[in-house]
């Protein structure tokens, strides 16, 4: 790796801890923030302060810099990026604010894929992304209908999966058209006792305790979210 | 075989204390993205998302919510709908809508197989006899003889017909056009065709770019790609 340029300086990072991490200039140039300074001739003697990172965070960037600064392959970066950002969400946070502290633009794109994909992830169900972030519902169930009734184009999903157990914890009413096979013998009220009467585009094959007994029935939507899920096998499919 | 009973119950309880411990470690304190976040970074992270993981993220929470239905969000996810269509639905570009509103228009306008004056009217027709046509007609159609460009019919707000200058086909009629729908129930559409004159009634269908198509046995209207038209084209009420 011969290197055409002779100045590979060091630049020095104190942390909000009072810390200070070293790393090399050309892959902390990969931060706006500091690029910005060394431009405006800050002394290399003296560290940069960052007073929003802190060590722990500091010294993932860093590392993070210099393999992006470094010669590797385009596979082993990407490798070596995956493995980096399996990090639990509370770092991944912290990163996310540190880099864009500092600017670092790829990073940035990075990490916020990454969140993008944790929601994206959970398969179309508003109900799970709350649960993945510990979030309040703070919408009544007419407030959410109405809103997801002006983009009733959200509803035709083609594939959901939601696993519920056992029939008796489960309430439902089937309603509408079926395909093929007679209704299961146990038909269980609904819930929250209401039912769409416009049609309702989705329709679910329930598989019971016998896998190949499948069937299909048209239910209406709002049922979905204000179950508890645990146990069955719901496929949702759009209707023909 | 009580103390068999006894058994497969105490390990289903440890079982179901294990997967409630993992559970706890998984999720120990996840915080609200857009608490930790804040708006700007969510909207970064948000703009990663696809249409309708976008969409469904307006459910989430009340601040999620204002979030997700951000302009900034939407207008890309406009521009990526429209690319390739061939009519931009006038109801979208109305002024003063949000560009969330401005999709979900579109999309269910897209769907629409039920064609009204303004379709007719906003659009240049493309006209060509179908195989089954005799040959007489064919003969004088340059779709088929490849002697010149495709046959145009235009519709106009008066309710009459025309073609351009020098077209083989037209004799000089005069030619009149209407839009025959029936309804019954809540708005389902019994039966619904284009007449022009006296001839066969055609039968209107909609394309994947979202241009039209009437046909009858004997010729057939594709309504030509206008894009660029300014304002958009088509009816300016939401048409179910």
């Amino acid at each position: 790796m011969a290197c055409s340029e002779t100045t590979t300086r060091v630049l020095k990072l104190k942390t909000s801890d009072n810390e200070v991490v070293e790393v090399e200039e050309k892959a902390a140039l990969q931060s706006e923030i500091i690029k910005g300074m060394v431009a405006d001739g800050h002394s290399t003697d003296d560290a940069i302060p960052l007073f929003n990172v802190e060590k722990k965070t500091l010294a993932k960037i860093v590392e993070w810099l210099k393999k992006h600064a470094s010669d590797v392959s385009k596979d082993e970066l990407h490798k070596w990026d995956a493995d980096f950002l399996d990090v639990d969400t509370d770092s991944l946070y912290d990163l996310l604010r540190a880099s864009n502290y500092l600017g670092i633009e790829v990073l940035l794109g990075q990490l916020t894929q990454k969140v993008a994909d944790m929601i994206a992830r959970n398969q179309h169900q508003p109900i799970k992304i709350r649960e993945l972030f510990n979030i309040k519902n703070d919408f009544t169930p007419e407030e959410k209908e109405e809103i997801l009734k002006e983009n009733s184009w959200v509803r035709s999903i083609s594939t959901i999966r939601i696993r519920m157990q056992g029939w008796e914890s489960l309430k439902l009413c089937m309603q509408g058209s079926y395909k093929g096979t007679k209704m299961p013998s146990k038909s269980l009220p609904l819930v929250n006792n209401s039912l769409q009467k416009e049609n309702p585009i989705i329709q679910i094959v329930v598989a019971v305790k016998e896998p190949k007994a499948v069937r299909s029935y048209n239910i209406s939507n709002r049922t979905m979210e204000s179950q508890k899920s645990e146990g069955f096998v719901l496929v949702f499919v759009d209707s023909p | 075989m009580e103390e068999g009973l006894a058994l497969v119950v105490e390990r289903k309880g440890k079982k179901r204390k294990r997967k409630k411990m993992r559970e706890d470690r998984g999720r120990p304190f996840c915080q609200d993205p857009l608490d930790v976040l804040g708006r700007d970074l969510m909207l970064r992270v948000l703009n990663n998302l696809d249409a309708r993981s976008l969409a469904l993220c307006l459910v989430v929470s009340r601040t999620w919510n204002r979030v997700a239905s951000s302009d900034l969000l939407w207008t890309s996810k406009c521009e990526e709908l429209w690319c390739g269509k061939a009519h931009i639905p006038r109801l979208s570009l109305v002024q003063g809508i949000s560009k969330l509103d401005a999709y979900s228009l579109s999309v269910m306008d897209g769907k629409r197989n039920r064609i009204m004056r303004d379709d007719l009217c906003d659009h240049v027709w493309e006209f060509h006899f179908t195989k089954a046509a005799p040959e007489y007609w064919r003969n004088l159609d340059p779709y088929w003889k490849g002697n010149g460009p495709p046959m145009h019919r235009y519709f106009h707000p008066d309710g009459s017909q025309t073609a351009d200058p020098g077209d083989k086909v037209w004799g000089g009629h005069e030619s009149c056009y209407s839009i025959v729908t029936s309804i019954i129930g809540e708005g389902k559409i019994r039966e619904h065709y284009v007449r022009i004159n006296r001839w066969r009634p055609l039968a209107v269908s909609r394309k994947q770019d979202w241009s039209w198509e009437m046909t009858n046995n004997l010729f057939c209207y594709s309504s030509i790609p206008d894009a660029y038209k300014e304002g958009g084209t088509g009816p300016l009420f939401l048409v179910m």
